[in-house]
């Protein structure tokens, strides 16, 4: 708390609006305002500049923040947190080095590395490796599908499922059928998300099941699986296609996907959520 | 892989505060194009800073203390480039009002009346008045004095019920 009294009248009045007097001197001005009619008209002018100010700033929350800063924000790439750590154990790695014993090793292995080196050499050995190709990653692909279907069907107000969320069981053998992946369907509605029903699409030639959710705000926020070959397991990724942000997983083989507005923010949320349920 | 997910944290608190440090942006630069550039740069630098950031107290005072840095850097540049400048409220004798606040405004007016107010005073109303920080609090992300906070405070209130007030007598 600050003490004021060397302050103008104004200041400590507008102090005591926020609370930010002393006990004694809180009763003071209380009683100043009592007693003192223009303390009392300056203290109401006081207050009624603070209620006049906080509508005109609640209005400059309303204002639609710009699409292009939210995804400028969601493109920006934080940086490699493990540089400092790959550092530590780089620096371990040289010390470690500079032992006598190490040194000597390292001479001995040069030596006998030179050694066979100089006899494969001379005999023209070349070695047939077999050059492997990185695999192309089919999952973005089939993420390309997934944005355009979720731009089309996003609008979609009187058809936006195939199936209505009434039918939950039927959806459930429907599409563990369909797409060959057995699942549940995820409650989200703690996260403020109701289930309007589900689709099944083709995405690279592939049965790919959606499942429509509608949030508080009434965008569709979608959950898309389909069985792929790969059984590696990754965490989550996030990608933006334009209007349309994706955040994307492996689990076995089962690539997992939560599309919606690339301006909502609780995307990554809703898929390690949907992750641990589905 | 798993650390984007917690790396999205930072953005996605971003995403949300979005609308309140543009507000607060809008009080230091009063102009729309202005506000957008800075809270732009504000959260690239959050995010690239984002493992600086301790966890301690409120976000959002750790992004407008950047957002009031970066404003200041910029003022400076500009003052450089033209030779003249924004004025620090502090630094101000009288208050200086363009001819957007002369005009009597009425309540769906009111968010030019308050670009119509010196950067100074904005800024400290929207951090005390509106989000309830403590004037310390607001001290330490304006870089001012605890004195100056309280002055501006209760000048800025005392302006904005006269320009209501003054709005209703030209109205009668």
């Amino acid at each position: 708390m600050n003490d004021l009294r060397k302050q103008p009248l104004d200041v400590r009045l507008s102090a005591l609006l926020d609370g930010e007097v002393q006990h004694d001197e809180k009763d003071e001005l209380e009683r100043l305002i009592a007693t003192n009619s223009e303390a009392r008209e300056l203290y109401d002018r006081l207050k009624r500049g603070s209620e006049i100010g906080n509508i005109a700033f609640e209005e400059f929350l309303k204002e639609p923040v710009p699409l292009a800063l939210v995804r400028k924000i969601k493109k920006t790439e934080p940086p490699q947190q493990n540089a400092s750590r790959s550092n530590g154990l780089r620096s371990h790695f040289v010390s470690a080095l500079m032992q006598p014993q190490a040194m000597a090793a390292c001479l001995a292995l040069l030596v006998v590395g030179g050694g066979i080196g100089y006899f494969l050499g001379a005999g023209s050995f070349v070695p047939d490796v077999p050059v492997q190709m990185a695999q192309a990653p089919v999952q973005k692909n089939w993420l390309d599908d997934i944005a355009a279907y979720h731009r089309v069907y996003a609008r979609q107000q009187r058809h936006l499922a195939a199936v209505p969320p009434s039918e939950a069981d039927h959806i459930v053998s429907w599409l563990t059928d369909s797409v060959g992946v057995g699942f549940k369907l995820p409650d989200l509605s703690p996260d403020g998300l109701e289930f309007k029903g589900a689709r099944l699409l083709v995405a690279q030639g592939k049965p790919v099941a959606q499942l429509l959710y509608r949030n508080q705000e009434n965008d569709i926020i979608a959950i898309c699986f389909m069985k792929n070959g790969d059984s590696t397991d990754d965490g989550f990724d996030e990608t933006i296609k334009d209007d349309i942000g994706l955040v994307s997983w492996h689990k076995g083989a089962v690539a997992y996907v939560v599309v919606g507005p690339s301006s909502e923010a609780t995307l990554t949320k809703i898929a390690e959520k949907v992750s641990t349920q589905i | 892989m798993h650390q984007t997910a917690a790396y999205n944290d930072i953005r996605r608190d971003l995403v949300s505060l979005l609308p309140k440090v543009r507000r607060f942006a809008m009080t230091l630069t009063r102009n729309a194009s202005d506000a957008d550039d800075l809270v732009q740069e504000v959260c690239e630098r959050a995010i690239t800073k984002s493992h600086l950031w301790n966890g301690e107290g409120r976000l959002e005072s750790w992004i407008y203390a950047m957002t009031r840095n970066l404003w200041v850097d910029e003022v400076r540049k500009r003052k450089v480039r033209s030779g003249a400048g924004t004025v620090d409220a502090g630094e101000q004798n009288e208050l200086i009002v363009d001819a957007a606040g002369e005009k009597a405004v009425y309540a769906h007016q009111l968010n030019k009346m308050i670009m119509s107010m010196p950067e100074g005073l904005s800024s400290v109303f929207v951090l005390v008045n509106v989000e309830g920080h403590s004037y310390k609090e607001t001290a330490d992300i304006l870089g001012i004095p605890i004195g100056t906070v309280m002055s501006r405070l209760s000048t800025a209130r005392l302006r904005l019920s006269a320009m209501v007030t003054g709005d209703t007598e030209r109205r009668a």
